[in-house]
C-alpha cells in the first residue's frame, strides 16, 4: 500500500514518543551515567573513563555467560523449531478436532513465565515431583535426578521447561502458514505423484518460510533475554552453569551493587541486542519480498 | 495407518503438555503434609483449603488486586498511546519514520535487567516508587511498542481507501477517528454508534475475522427502492450507507445519491452483464474492490491503489461472482459532475 507522504503524522507519534523517552531514553542515560563513573555513594562519584568497559569485556564470567547464551539459545532453536513444524503437520486440518488442538496448544503460552518456572520445579523435585520421582524410580541414571545437584539435569529441566513453553508458539505459527496454502497446490502435488516428502520439502516448507523466519527470530531474541526461569529454577546455579546474561547482569547490579560494572555491562548487552534486532528487522522487511511480485 | 500414527503422536505430545499443569492441580488440592508425606498420582484426600487461603488471606489476594489495577492502567494508556502511533506508521510517510518504528522495536528487545537500576532512580527522583502507576509506566517500555507494532499491522489490512472516503466526505482528522459514523439510512441495521476506531480496533483486538467472513450478506438489500429513498436526500449530504446487516466492514460502504450507477442484482437477473472490478488484494488476502460499468460513465476514485488486477465477472446473484460482489469493501461510484472535478 502506498502511504501519504505528510510529516504532521509525528504529531501522532508524539506520545509513543514521549512515554517511551521517560521510560527508556532517561534510564538509559543513566546507565551511561553509571558506566563512566565509580559510585561510593549519594553525591561522591569519581570519573573513571572506559575502565568499567574494560573491565566488562575482559571479564571471563561475562565471556562463560555469553557462551551459555549462545549455547542455550542454539539449543533452543534446534529443538523447538523442528518440533514445533512435526507439531503443525500432525495437528488436523478442520472440524472440532483442531479447534481443540489449537485450545490445548496454546495453554502454556497464557501461563506467566515465572509459574512456569514454579511448576516446572514441582514437577521435577526429586521428593515430589511426578518426572523427578518418575525417573529416579527407574533407576536409570549414575546420580539421581535432581536439578539442584548438576548443571546437566538443571540444563536439562531448563531446556524441557523452555521447549514445553514456547514449542507452541512456533507450532501455532507454523499451523497459520500451513493453512496458508491453496489446496490446488496439493492436488497439483498429487497429479505429479509427488512423495510426502517431496511436497513438504517443495510447498510445505517454501511456503512456510514466513512464518518460520518470524518463529526463529522471536525464539532467539526472547532465549536471549530469559531471566525469570532460570532465576525461579536455580538463581543460575549449580555453581554458575545457568548463569545467562540476565541473571549475571543482575547479580552485578542488586547482589554486588557494582554499578559501574552492571551499567557497562549493561551497554554491551544492549548493543548485541541492539545488533541482533537490527537483523530482525532487516529480515523481517525483507522476508517474502520476491515472492509477492509472482 | 499413517494418519493414526500422527494422531497418536499428537496426543502423546499434548499429554506431556498437560502433565506438568496436571501435577500443579493435583499439588493444589492436596495439604502440605500430604504432599511431603505420600507420593501419589492423585489426590485422596481432597482439600479446598490451599484455595481458600489464597482468596481470604490479604497477603494473597492483594496481589491479584494490585495487578489488575496496574494492567488494565497499562492496557489503557498502551492503546492511547499506541493508536495514534499505530495509524501514522500505517498510512502516513514521515521523516524517520523507519528509523522511529526500529527504535520503538528496540524498547521490546531490550533486556529488562537493563533498565532495572536506572528504574528504582528515576521512580524515586519523581516520587513514583511504590505506586501502580510506577509499575504501568514502567511496562510502557515492553507493551506500548509491542501494541504499535501489532495495531500497525492490523491497520495496514484495513484499506486505505475508507479513510479516503471519510475526508473526502469532509470528516477531519479527529471526526473520522473518533466520531460516530452517522447513518441516514431508514432500512438499514446499524445506526450511528459505529465509530471506526471501533471497527479497527474490534478487528484488531477482538474480532481478527471481521472483514472476511462479515460480508456475505444479502446484496439485494441494496434495491431501487433503497435508491430511491436516497437520491431525495440531495447531493450535499453524503451518506455512510449500512446496508449490510452483518457487523462487517460492509456498513462503511457509501453511496454516493444519485447513485444511478449501481446495477442491482434484479435489475441484471438472468442477463448476464459483465463488470469490470478492480481488484485489489489488501495485505490479509481480503478483497477490496472498485467497480464501474463498462461505459465507464462513472469513474471510480483511482488514487492509492496498488497491486491492481481486473477481472472480469460476471454479474449474476446465483453464482459466484455474485459472492465476490457482495463482499466488496468500498463500492464508489461518484456522479458524473463529482468525477469530472476529481479529473476522471
Amino acid at each position: 500500500m502506498e502511504k501519504w507522504a505528510d510529516n504532521k503524522a509525528w504529531f501522532l507519534v508524539l506520545p509513543v514518543f514521549v512515554v517511551v523517552a521517560f521510560s527508556a531514553i532517561i534510564p538509559l542515560m543513566t546507565v551511561v551515567n553509571y558506566s563512566i563513573q565509580d559510585i561510593f555513594g549519594p553525591g561522591n562519584a569519581v570519573f573513571v573513563g572506559t575502565e568499567w568497559f574494560k573491565q566488562m569485556l575482559t571479564d571471563t564470567r561475562l565471556h562463560d555467560a555469553l557462551g551459555r547464551q549462545f549455547i542455550f539459545s542454539g539449543l533452543v532453536l534446534l529443538i523447538e523449531i523442528p518440533l514445533g513444524i512435526l507439531i503443525a503437520l500432525a495437528m488436523p486440518k478442520k472440524g472440532w478436532s483442531a479447534s481443540a488442538s489449537l485450545v490445548t496448544l496454546a495453554i502454556p503460552l497464557l501461563i506467566p513465565w515465572n509459574v512456569i518456572g514454579t511448576i516446572w520445579i514441582i514437577f521435577t523435585r526429586p521428593d515430589i515431583g511426578l518426572f523427578g520421582v518418575g525417573i529416579n524410580s527407574l533407576d536409570l541414571l549414575k546420580v539421581p535426578f535432581d536439578h539442584t545437584a548438576r548443571p546437566i539435569y538443571a540444563w536439562f529441566t531448563l531446556m524441557a521447561m523452555e521447549v514445553w513453553h514456547w514449542t507452541p508458539l512456533v507450532a501455532l505459527l507454523c499451523y497459520a502458514g500451513l493453512r496458508a496454502i491453496p489446496e490446488a497446490y496439493y492436488q497439483a502435488a498429487k497429479i505429479d505423484g509427488a512423495s510426502a516428502w517431496a511436497v513438504f520439502q517443495y510447498i510445505q516448507l517454501p511456503k512456510m518460510r514466513g512464518v518460520l523466519t518470524i518463529a526463529i527470530l522471536l525464539r532467539w531474541m526472547d532465549s536471549f533475554l530469559i531471566y525469570a526461569e532460570p532465576f525461579a529454577l536455580t538463581g543460575g546455579g549449580p555453581g554458575n552453569s545457568t548463569t545467562f546474561l540476565s541473571i549475571y547482569l543482575v547479580k552485578l547490579a542488586t547482589g554486588q551493587f557494582d554499578l559501574g560494572p552492571a551499567a557497562a555491562f549493561s551497554l554491551i548487552y544492549f548493543l548485541i541486542i541492539l545488533l541482533f534486532c537490527f537483523i530482525f528487522y532487516q529480515v523481517l522487511l525483507n522476508v517474502g519480498k520476491g515472492e509477492k511480485i509472482s | 495407518m499413517k494418519v493414526q500414527k500422527r494422531t497418536f503422536a499428537l496426543l502423546f505430545y499434548f499429554l506431556l503438555l498437560a502433565l506438568p499443569i496436571y501435577w500443579m492441580l493435583n499439588m493444589s488440592l492436596r495439604s502440605n503434609a500430604d504432599i511431603m508425606g505420600t507420593f501419589s498420582l492423585y489426590p485422596s484426600h481432597i482439600t479446598f483449603d490451599n484455595y481458600i487461603k489464597v482468596f481470604t488471606d490479604a497477603t494473597w489476594y492483594s496481589g491479584y488486586i494490585n495487578a489488575m489495577i496496574y494492567v488494565s492502567m497499562n492496557t489503557v494508556m498502551s492503546l492511547a498511546f499506541a493508536l495514534p502511533a499505530a495509524y501514522a506508521f500505517s498510512r502516513f510517510k514521515f521523516l524517520g519514520d523507519g528509523q522511529m518504528f526500529f527504535w520503538l522495536l528496540t524498547n521490546r528487545m531490550a533486556p529488562p535487567a537493563v533498565f532495572l537500576l536506572p528504574y528504582f532512580q528515576l521512580y524515586s527522583t519523581v516520587n513514583l516508587i511504590d505506586t501502580h502507576i510506577a509499575v504501568a509506566l514502567a511496562h510502557c517500555l515492553f507493551n506500548v511498542p509491542l501494541a504499535v507494532w501489532i495495531l500497525e499491522g492490523f491497520m495496514s489490512g484495513i484499506p486505505k481507501e475508507i479513510d479516503e472516503t471519510a475526508f473526502i466526505d469532509g470528516y477531519s482528522f479527529p471526526r473520522f477517528f473518533f466520531h460516530p459514523i452517522h447513518s441516514a439510512d431508514q432500512g438499514g441495521g446499524w445506526r450511528d454508534g459505529f465509530f471506526l476506531l471501533h471497527v479497527q480496533l474490534g478487528r484488531a483486538v477482538v474480532r481478527p475475522d471481521a472483514y472476511g467472513h462479515g460480508g456475505q450478506t444479502d446484496c439485494r438489500h441494496h434495491d431501487p427502492h433503497h435508491q430511491r429513498n436516497r437520491s431525495g436526500l440531495g447531493s450535499a449530504g453524503s451518506q455512510w450507507h449500512p446496508y449490510h446487516r452483518s457487523g462487517s466492514i460492509g456498513h462503511l460502504v457509501r453511496a454516493q445519491p444519485p447513485c444511478q450507477g449501481i446495477r442491482t442484482g434484479s435489475r441484471l437477473k438472468g442477463k448476464q452483464h459483465e463488470f469490470r472490478m478492480d481488484v485489489l488484494d489488501s495485505p490479509d488476502g481480503d478483497f477490496f474492490y472498485h467497480h464501474f460499468p463498462d461505459d465507464r460513465r462513472h469513474a471510480r476514485l483511482g488514487t492509492g491503489v496498488a497491486d491492481r488486477r481486473t477481472s472480469r465477472i460476471p454479474e449474476d446473484p446465483n453464482d459466484q461472482g455474485h459472492a465476490f460482489f457482495c463482499r466488496f469493501v468500498g463500492h464508489r461510484l461518484y456522479p458524473p459532475g463529482l468525477a469530472r472535478a476529481h479529473g476522471f
